[in-house]
């Protein structure tokens, strides 16, 4: 069976960025759909993806990066796609690896692909606080999932159907990406890492400041720990 | 003690009064302000019959006001928490119906689009 992909850009304000990123695709995937999540922006990001005719879910405020990516992946359950990426749309992930993120999720019949900056040494700069964060959350989400994790931050993943029906119920709200993976792991959903390689931001800030990095590790934290003990009614719809 | 009693009567007469007031203009539902009315008529119990106050007083070795604002406390944080559920229950709602109505006019949208274009075959 041919498999129905979508790439999904969760975007805010980044008109400067959204048009490179979605040319990028095109050429590296041209068999996939885009869909662009504008998350209540305040500029043309809308606009701009419009004009290059691509799927676009204009939000009617700004709802955090959680919850525009679970938009995606409603609206890829809902329209029967098999495979969904995510990406971030400031430029940090080359398109060209999407494809190495795809076939790893077939080759290595896993549900979840996520893409580590750290696997490989690759040239990645970050803050000091941030890469302990980084570095405990790996170690951490290692230990609960019992598979070798090292990059438990990175928004850059491939999902096949099993784990866009999941998410597409249940995505956590703010500073999802830690969180997503527990609950994946709690629904017996597999994870693999590959390499990957990210790109200077071209555009934006980081959805991370520095004091929030202190509030962030607190709360995914938390969050984490309670995670181990929820419990899912999926429901079938 | 008789007229710390009256004072704090006239209060929860007076606030009850409001909550009554602000749910019978609808703005104040029923599920909200039950508990609302259950701590105003604790307290006007308390300050027409003090003696049940009392033993508490007795067996916690506070005085009457201090019991009362105890117990006032205990009330305010049960409000709190079962307005901070209310609030998380929001949120989540909130975010449903917003990502629905994304995905809706996205679909909207392109149904119109292909409309068009059929229209525009058409002629």
């Amino acid at each position: 069976m041919q498999n129905k992909i979508l790439i999904i850009l969760p975007a805010f304000n980044e008109e400067k960025s959204i048009a490179g990123i979605i040319d990028d695709i095109k050429k590296n995937v041209p068999e996939a759909d885009i869909l662009v999540v504008n998350d209540g922006s305040f500029d043309n990001t809308s606009k701009v993806a419009r004009e290059k005719n691509v799927f676009v879910i204009d939000l009617p405020f700004n709802l955090g990066i959680g919850a525009a990516v679970q938009t995606g992946f409603k609206f890829a359950h809902r329209n029967g796609y098999t495979i969904a990426v995510q990406c971030d749309a400031d430029g940090q992930h080359p398109a060209y690896q999407i494809k190495n993120l795809i076939s790893a999720l077939q080759e290595n019949n896993v549900d979840i692909v996520a893409g580590s900056r750290f696997l490989r040494k690759y040239s990645y700069k970050s803050s000091i606080p941030r890469q302990i964060g980084i570095f405990l959350f790996s170690k951490l989400l290692s230990f609960i999932t019992k598979t070798k994790l090292t990059d438990t931050t990175c928004g850059f993943r491939a999902f096949n159907k099993k784990a866009i029906e999941f998410f597409s119920q249940y995505y956590p709200c703010d500073y999802p990406e830690v969180e997503a993976l527990v609950l994946a792991h709690m629904q017996n959903l597999k994870i693999k890492e590959i390499p990957i390689r990210i790109m200077e931001r071209k555009a934006g800030v980081s959805s991370i400041g520095f004091f929030s990095a202190f509030y962030y590790t607190i709360k995914v934290f938390l969050a984490v720990i309670i995670d181990l003990f929820e419990s899912f009614h999926i429901k079938k719809r | 003690m008789l007229r710390i009693r009256i004072i704090i009567g006239l209060i929860s007469l007076f606030f009850l009064v409001i909550i009554f007031e602000a749910i019978r203009r609808r703005k104040f539902m029923e599920k909200y302000a039950l508990l609302w009315i259950i701590s105003g008529l604790v307290m006007l119990i308390f300050s027409l019959f003090p003696e049940i106050l009392f033993r508490f007083s007795h067996f916690l070795g506070l005085y009457y006001l201090t019991v009362l604002l105890l117990v006032c406390f205990i009330f305010l944080l049960l409000i709190l928490f079962y307005l901070s559920i209310a609030i998380s229950q929001l949120t989540e709602k909130n975010k449903e119906l917003a990502q629905e109505i994304g995905l809706l006019k996205e679909k909207f949208d392109r149904l119109k689009k292909e409309t068009k274009e059929e229209e525009n075959e058409a002629t």
